[in-house]
């Protein structure tokens, strides 16, 4: 763990979360990838459980 | 919020609650390493199919209702002393008085399970009769949560009495939302138990109307999801950040987070429902919807909880886009306990907006894919997050130090393993057909080949999650009885990055979300309900009395 000087952890604290933003956005892309080869990769073809 | 040192007597009501959860749980993980045996089909001298229901009855109510209503009712009583530092209100003796009544009705319920008598599954759909005692014991166990219910809300209302206009601390306005939100969503399956089930099981009635009764437990049936799963998010907020050695990103928005999930989780478990016939496809529709507005909570908690381990980790000296995530102290069971949760979530909630999707869910309705995305969301997501908090609160609860943090690190990462080694083969078996429900594979080998690799992993899976199981156990009883006592520790919550010195009286208060709900609840389920009451049942009963 490094030792943050005050001036540090308030530019730290003030800073936007940018990876937040980074891995939401990676999140949301799998999210409509895996949605969309749900429905046109599985269901369509698929069509009810049997 | 953290000014507190607890005497030894302050933690034996929300232990006690605790350790039956606990205790129950290892039983039923027990039973999970039998069914997964006898599922696989690998061994035919213990495919007893009367055996494995029973099994998997007593599994179910023991996770889904006695893990998780007594862990609560633990942790909720310690979140309350924590936070508040004011006496329950109604005192110790009325929390030990639901204790009791909620024990007493699981042992009646225990008993009649065990002995075969209950053999109608978690969500005990009619027509499947079980003994009257099990009904009654099922219902003393909610009636004695109920008691908790109370006391969460009228001590935070006396502490907002001695404290007004401060924010009540978050982690007892979360707490306090879920206990409304169990009260209101249990209403559905009490009403189901009391007016239905034990008069037709006493033989009272003849009939029963199965179309409400269905739709009476879909009232219960999802929302308690966010029974269970309010507690996670609790620690998500306030006990991940702490531990990480950052503060809270949005006090605000989480309270948003939690009011959302309060109002729009209960109004939709029609998604339930799907194929059965008893309601038509509009409300079905209507559900649907409600459903997927709680991806926006999730969300929330998603993007706040991420940025609070980012600052977290910015605090530590991570640099970059993501060199914030190596920083963090993932040696922390708590810390780690939430990266491992937080992605058991993102796995668990792709899958829950295919079956969520009125379309899609045809294709996996009923099969072992259900199986698998709930296991993923509650006992993954959900219940790792109970380990964690409980290795969190054991030091202030016992006032002796963890036995082993290795062991709660291995624990937690067999966990984690075991569960995605259980459930993502479970995923694959639903789309290939395999249907839930069943025990040993009752077709041919021709037909159930393709299913091997997978129940092979299953089994592993199962055989993993016990291990984790015990040593959870192991861990909490050597810290709980070891000679070593320290000087009891507080229980430390994160607080927010940006203090709140005042909040609007919406997000400090539940008074008119609950008129909210009762409005959505009408909206969504009164017909529904009513229509039983005015259609031609063919000589049932509608409401059977």
């Amino acid at each position: 763990m490094v030792k943050l000087t005050p001036e540090e952890q308030a530019k730290a604290i003030a800073e936007a979360p940018r990876g937040t933003w980074a891995i939401l956005l990676v999140y949301a892309v799998f999210m409509v990838l895996g949605w969309l080869y749900m429905f046109y990769g599985f269901f369509l073809p698929h069509g009810p459980v049997h | 919020m953290t000014t507190q040192v607890m005497d030894s007597k302050a933690g034996r009501l929300s232990l006690a609650n605790i350790w039956i959860a606990f205790i129950t749980f290892l039983l039923a993980s027990l039973m999970g390493v039998y069914q997964v045996a006898e599922r696989s089909g690998f061994f035919p001298q213990i495919e007893v199919i009367e055996l494995y229901f029973r099994s998997v009855s007593s599994h179910g109510v023991i996770m889904g209702f006695v893990l998780t209503t007594f862990f609560i009712m633990g942790f909720g009583y310690w979140i309350a002393r924590s936070t508040l530092h004011i006496p329950l209100w109604g005192g110790d003796k009325l929390g030990w008085l639901g204790f009791l009544i909620s024990l007493g009705g699981t042992a009646m319920a225990a008993i009649m399970l065990f002995i075969g008598k209950a053999s109608v599954m978690y969500t005990f759909y009619p027509p499947l009769m079980a003994h009257p005692v099990f009904y009654i014991g099922a219902s003393l166990l909610v009636v004695g949560s109920w008691v908790w219910c109370l006391q969460m809300i009228m001590t935070m209302s006396s502490w907002k009495k001695q404290n007004p206009g401060s924010p009540v601390p978050l982690a007892m306005y979360a707490m306090t939302a879920n206990s409304i939100l169990w009260f209101i969503t249990s209403l559905g399956v009490a009403s189901e138990v009391l007016f239905q089930l034990i008069p037709w099981s006493l033989g009272w009635i003849d009939t029963i109307d199965v179309g409400l009764a269905r739709t009476l437990f879909s009232w219960t049936l999802h929302a308690i999801v966010y029974f269970w799963l309010i507690p996670a998010y609790i620690a998500f907020y306030t006990l991940v950040p702490k531990a990480a050695g950052g503060a809270l990103f949005s006090d605000e928005f989480s309270r948003i987070a939690i009011l959302m999930l309060l109002v729009f989780s209960v109004p939709i478990g029609m998604h339930h429902l799907y194929v059965d016939p008893m309601q038509s496809d509009g409300w079905k529709f209507v559900h649907m919807i409600g459903t997927f507005m709680v991806a926006i909570p999730t969300l929330i908690t998603g993007f706040t909880v991420i940025a609070s381990m980012e600052v977290a980790g910015r605090l530590r000296g991570g640099k970059g886009l993501f060199g914030w995530i190596k920083a963090l102290n993932w040696d922390n069971p708590m810390v780690l306990a939430g990266g491992l949760s937080l992605l058991m979530l993102t796995v668990g909630g792709w899958g829950g907006l295919v079956n969520a999707a009125y379309s899609m869910d045809v294709a996996v309705h009923n099969t072992q894919w259900i199986t698998g995305h709930f296991h993923l969301i509650f006992a993954g997501t959900t219940v790792i997050m109970y380990f964690a908090i409980a290795y969190y609160m054991w030091p202030s609860l016992t006032g002796r130090p963890l036995y082993s943090i290795k062991m709660a690190r291995l624990q937690l990462w067999l966990w984690f393993i075991g569960m995605l080694v259980l459930t993502l083969p479970w995923h694959i078996l639903g789309l290939i057909g395999q249907p839930r429900r069943i025990g040993a594979p009752p077709y041919s080998e021709e037909f159930t080949a393709p299913w091997v690799p997978y129940e092979t992993a299953m089994l592993v899976g199962g055989v993993i999650l016990f291990i984790s199981a015990l040593l959870l156990i192991i861990n909490l009883f050597f810290s709980h009885f070891q000679n070593k006592a320290v000087q009891r520790p507080v229980m430390e919550y994160a607080q927010p990055l940006h203090p709140v010195l005042k909040l609007p009286g919406l997000l400090n208060g539940f008074g008119f979300w609950t008129a909210v709900i009762a409005v959505y609840m009408v909206a969504s389920y009164g017909y529904p309900i009513v229509q039983f009451f005015l259609m031609e049942t063919h000589g049932t009963f509608p409401w059977s009395i």
